[in-house]
């Protein structure tokens, strides 16, 4: 147990030098870009008095390592700057957009870890047989589909033919005017249950289907192509034949000895997947107007607007971190194996 | 005369393989009497692991079987998977070469014990109790902390202890060791042997031992089987075998043991190596390695007939008792 907390220790400690060298890199290339932060922060009209005043207050007027440590007491305060554009805090504008993704997100990987265990647990089960063969083909799609052409799809599919979807963003906007959701978590769907308002929960609910939906391809691909080798590898395994030979009951055997087994590599992937889509799904956030954090993402790096690329990278990266983390954490817990080295 | 437990009767088993039909065994026969130690004996590949995994019907899907195995008067290979399951844990149950891959690395083994018992016997109201009983049947001093404890945390013997108490769950009357002692040092590998004749004793199971370690053979096995290239050569109790040796196969392997070597001399081979599966020897399978063989050992398959009243061999031109 002791050479685990250690082992948890060092990667702690890890965890806090890569976050401190990306907080570095990103800065230093933020700095070196071709551009005038100080004419973005006032726009193309301003007076030369008016650049002065921003330069001063943006700190641009210092030498680099002054900015550069001024930055990471900045941070250390939870101020990650502001917008140059906007001028808001990026702070405050990351948990304003990180709702909305963090909802599609979410939900399209439970349904990536039930429908991908699901598929990848039957398909091993009915190896080579035609049931395989299908699902493997499905998967293989899902990991090879590129995103935005599926999202298109989709839209053609169940707005423009079928009509049983809407087309984009998060609520319809009469709903919006009639029905608004008062916001308590940011989650739509979640905010609606507590309000109770059933007739934008429901609008809400019909608007997440198709984001999350082709969200959800590449993590249930990506899981049931990891769960259908792990399980057939593990059915071949000596504790499997052992478990037959001395009478465990079929049930036992598939569903709690070989899946938890199968398991935990495809949680892992599931995990990094989940992390890199918080700021990844900015190709379907943007074709389903979806005001996401990867749409925010794509704005401030078209418009050059550094302090909120900085944020969200920096964000990005400590989530990935913990996640990370998380997900050993988890493993460890699953695996008495990892526990007790 | 009593029914043997089990009766293995031609059993023919040929795997597809994409270099063609592996001819694994031909025409296996034996007997497993009550209450009975029988070994099969014979080199690594000679399809003694074969022969175990088609009596509990677990073999590969590749695998084509012929023949009968006879175990409490059903024909084994006749049964449905369903019917197996019923078989499996209850009445045949088995322990294989390598402990510390038999145990499920994720599980406690105290959960996998109850659910092999409850697996086998619903009726057992305390599983747990009955799991600690078990647990110090097969010779744990300290049962609870063993019941906690991961496979990985325990040592090779105690894992493979834990594997025979799992075995044991649903009282089966034969019990197949696949080479129990092959992976355990030599300490150990007595414990273990003490362990089944102590199993052998208290439950009146009927052991299947497959081995390759003669020394095994001669101190726990009433009767032995040896085994050559996919059949059995030779069938007799263990002192007639070893002292009244009727095939050249065995009087071989019996010459190539490291005792008997003596001082600056090598230690005995039989020449030759063994044939492939896929197209194996016409005739008797060991005449090409043979010093005995004649025109007729290439020819017909010598059947296993009796020579005495126990001792079986298939040989045309077996060792009389002086050789």
């Amino acid at each position: 147990m002791a050479s685990f907390k250690t082992y948890l220790i060092k990667r702690i400690i890890l965890a806090l030098v890569v976050i401190y060298f990306v907080i570095t890199i990103t800065f230093i290339l933020s700095h070196v870009v071709p551009s005038d932060p100080a004419e973005l922060y006032v726009g193309p009209k301003a007076t030369a008095e008016q650049r002065e005043k921003a330069i001063k207050e943006l700190g641009l007027n210092q030498p680099i390592y002054i900015q550069y440590l001024r930055y990471f007491q900045n941070l250390v305060n939870g101020d990650l700057g502001k917008s140059l554009r906007a001028h808001t805090p990026v702070l405050h504008d990351i948990l304003t957009y990180l709702p909305a993704t963090l909802e599609i997100v979410v939900l399209a990987n439970i349904v990536a870890l039930i429908v991908g265990v699901a598929f990848g647990s039957y398909s091993a089960l009915k190896k080579d047989m035609l049931a395989d063969h299908l699902i493997r083909i499905v998967s293989v799609g899902g990991v090879s589909i590129p995103s935005f052409w599926f999202a298109l799809i989709t839209q053609l599919v169940f707005f423009g033919i079928l009509g049983i979807f809407p087309l984009d963003s998060r609520l319809s906007s009469d709903i919006q005017l009639f029905n608004p959701i008062h916001t308590i978590t940011g989650f739509y769907t979640i905010d609606a249950l507590i309000t109770g308002n059933i007739v934008a929960l429901v609008d809400s609910v019909r608007h997440i289907i198709l984001p999350a939906f082709v969200l959800a391809t590449y993590p249930i691909g990506l899981v049931t192509r990891m769960v259908r080798s792990m399980m057939v590898e593990v059915l071949n395994e000596n504790y499997i034949r052992f478990a037959k030979a001395n009478g465990f009951k079929d049930n036992l055997i598939y569903y709690k000895y070989a899946l938890k087994n199968a398991l935990t590599p495809a949680l892992m992937a599931l995990g990094l997947s989940f992390a890199y889509s918080i700021t990844g799904a900015f190709l379907v956030e943007v074709i389903f107007s979806w005001p996401g954090l990867g749409t925010y993402t794509v704005n401030a790096i078209l418009e050059n607007d550094y302090p909120a690329i900085l944020g969200v990278t920096i964000f990005g990266t400590i989530f990935y971190v913990f996640i990370n983390l998380f997900l050993d954490i988890l493993q460890a817990y699953l695996d008495p194996r990892v526990r007790l080295q | 005369m009593v029914e043997p437990i089990l009766s293995v009767e031609k059993l023919d088993v040929s795997f597809s393989t994409f270099e063609g039909l592996a001819h694994v065994l031909s025409k296996v026969t034996f007997k497993i009497n009550h209450k009975e130690v029988f070994a099969l004996v014979g080199e690594t590949g000679c399809g003694k692991t074969v022969t175990a995994l088609s009596i509990i019907k677990l073999l590969p899907r590749n695998s084509y079987v012929q023949g009968r195995i006879i175990f409490n008067g059903r024909n084994i290979l006749e049964l449905k998977e369903s019917d197996m399951v019923e078989v499996r844990g209850k009445s045949m149950a088995m322990i294989l070469q390598d402990p510390s891959s038999s145990l499920n690395p994720m599980f406690k083994v105290g959960e996998q014990l109850c659910d092999a018992i409850t697996s086998n016997d619903p009726n057992i109201k305390e599983p747990k109790r009955y799991a600690l009983e078990l647990l110090s049947k097969v010779g744990f001093k300290d049962t609870e902390r063993v019941f906690n404890s991961y496979p990985n945390e325990l040592s090779g013997g105690m894992q493979q202890r834990v594997a025979i108490s799992i075995s044991l769950t649903g009282k089966p009357t034969l019990l197949i060791a696949d080479e129990p002692t092959t992976a355990l040092d030599v300490l150990t590998q007595a414990q273990i042997i003490q362990l089944l004749k102590q199993v052998r004793d208290t439950y009146s199971t009927s052991v299947l031992l497959i081995t390759h370690n003669l020394g095994l053979v001669a101190t726990l096995c009433d009767r032995v089987g040896i085994m050559y290239f996919g059949q059995v050569v030779e069938i007799g109790p263990t002192y007639d075998l070893f002292y009244n040796t009727k095939h050249p196969y065995t009087k071989g392997l019996l010459q190539s043991l490291p005792y008997n070597k003596l001082k600056n001399q090598t230690l005995p081979t039989i020449p030759g190596d063994l044939p492939s599966p896929l197209s194996p020897p016409s005739g008797c399978r060991f005449y090409p390695r043979c010093p005995r063989s004649n025109e007729s050992c290439s020819k017909d398959v010598p059947e296993i007939l009796p020579i005495t009243d126990k001792h079986y061999v298939a040989c045309f031109n077996p060792l009389s008792g002086d050789e």
